[in-house]
């Protein structure tokens, strides 16, 4: 015989659905008895028919318990949180999963393997044209080897912001001794500002200190290598392989550590690391002792 | 359009990386016609790649007992510098992209291209000094060059 009556609140949408008659307010208001042990629920409401005359509605459910419902002991205890926000006027047992009206586009780095052959003669590169081996190169986003300017994934989001140029324009190497004209590795030496103190041991090589690094994405450059493997230790050479017709990483590099320590510890960390949406393999360059 | 190798017609496949090299093209193929003939007559990248790194070996060895000789004579730190740590650099650099280059053809484009470092840190000491040696500048220009040659044969053929 519990009573759980709910104070019935005027909405303003309820309002609305009788035709603008504010006569509701004169009616009893809502009543909720149970559901008791055995699952009887009555809910009792006023109304007034068209004839003007009050009506008395009583609807009586049997709630059931399904013997196969099973719940853990976290949901158990997160719907017995109190409701607050808008949450408050919610059923219990109520769908809080939201779906997005937003379009997400997601970019997927290209995994090895998916790229187009190259072609032979590398040395005339007129010919590369002619035999339809075209670098493609995206006039929206500026990406290549990717898609063609058609097919850019960002070209409604024009102008495109500064977040999507990930390639910033790399300085002019001066070609003192030999001509670095491709994008392949640039000894310490060529690079722009490389003016060191020559003896350091910075930038003594040691085969035992080098690490190759392989499964790396299309989009991984140097300075993204160094990142990653400096807080191990002094790192005296990052290299990433380029290819030189499509300007994209071909997938490995390698670092040199200064010591053998620090190598070991970032081959054991990031030995299978995600990163940039790929799982890395980091080993020794040489696997044979010497 | 009788020649498709335009200037490297005569030295197969070097010629062809010879060519590619646009501004040592002359220094490539006198080098190479200079050179072991196995280079010169290689019927594959591959081979190519072996003939370039064992005459690399060689050449840095020879460089290197040239350098020391004269560190004894001219006592110059930066002399010494290039004969003990850069050049032992070179051919550590070389011995290892040989010995990689059937098994690990990544690592051995990779040790032959760091062995550019040794000819390079070894013209930054000496201009450090202020000492001009036209038998070290060459020899210094000679293993750069070969270093570049070698990592472009095992390129070709380890894409």
């Amino acid at each position: 015989m519990a009573h759980q009556g709910e104070p019935a609140k005027l909405r303003w949408g309820e309002l609305e659905e009788d035709d603008g008659e504010d006569l509701d307010f004169l009616l009893p208001p809502r009543q909720v008895i149970g559901p008791d042990e055995n699952g009887i629920k009555k809910v009792i409401e006023y109304k007034f028919d068209e004839d003007g005359n009050k009506v008395k509605i009583t609807t009586t459910t049997r709630t059931r318990k399904l013997a196969n419902a099973r719940l853990s002991k976290r949901a158990v205890e997160r719907r017995s949180w109190p409701k607050f926000g808008d949450a408050v006027h919610e059923d219990v047992g109520a769908r809080l999963t939201m779906v997005s009206t937003e379009e997400i586009l997601l970019e997927r780095p290209k995994p090895l393997g998916a790229k187009s052959e190259e072609p032979k003669n590398a040395g005339d590169p007129l010919a590369q044209f002619q035999k339809g081996a075209v670098l493609m190169v995206c006039r929206t986003c500026g990406k290549k080897g990717d898609h063609w300017t058609s097919r850019c994934p960002y070209k409604d989001l024009a102008p495109p912001s500064e977040g999507f140029v990930d390639k910033p324009a790399a300085a002019d190497t001066v070609a003192a001794t030999a001509g670095a004209t491709k994008g392949a590795y640039v000894p310490p030496g060529m690079r722009a500002g490389a003016e060191r103190t020559t003896g350091s041991d910075m930038r003594r090589r040691n085969d035992e200190n080098s690490v190759r690094v392989t499964n790396l994405s299309e989009d991984t450059r140097e300075p993204d290598l160094l990142e990653l493997f400096r807080p191990f230790g002094p790192v005296s050479r990052v290299y990433v392989a380029i290819d030189q017709k499509t300007g994209m990483s071909r997938g490995f590099g390698f670092v040199n550590f200064v010591n053998r320590e620090d190598a070991q510890r970032a081959i054991n960390k990031l030995n299978g690391y995600g990163y940039d949406n790929l799982i890395l393999r980091v080993e020794w360059a040489t696997p044979r002792a010497n | 359009r009788g020649h498709h190798h335009a200037g490297g017609h005569h030295l197969g496949l070097v010629g062809q990386i010879c060519t590619e090299l646009i501004q040592n093209q002359t220094t490539c193929t006198d080098l190479v016609k200079a050179a072991d003939p196995k280079i010169a007559q290689a019927k594959t990248f591959q081979e190519l790649a072996q003939a370039v790194l064992e005459f690399a070996v060689n050449k840095g060895i020879e460089g290197q007992t040239f350098l020391k000789g004269l560190a004894l004579i001219e006592q110059s730190p930066a002399i010494k510098e290039c004969a003990n740590f850069f050049y032992d650099g070179v051919v550590g650099s070389f011995r290892s992209a040989l010995r990689e280059l059937k098994e690990d053809a990544q690592t051995a484009s990779y040790d032959a291209k760091a062995a550019y470092d040794g000819p390079d840190g070894c013209n930054r000491a000496l201009a450090a000094e202020n000492i001009n040696n036209p038998a070290i500048t060459a020899l210094n220009s000679e293993i750069a060059l070969l270093s570049q040659i070698a990592f472009e044969a095992i390129c070709k053929y380890s894409n």
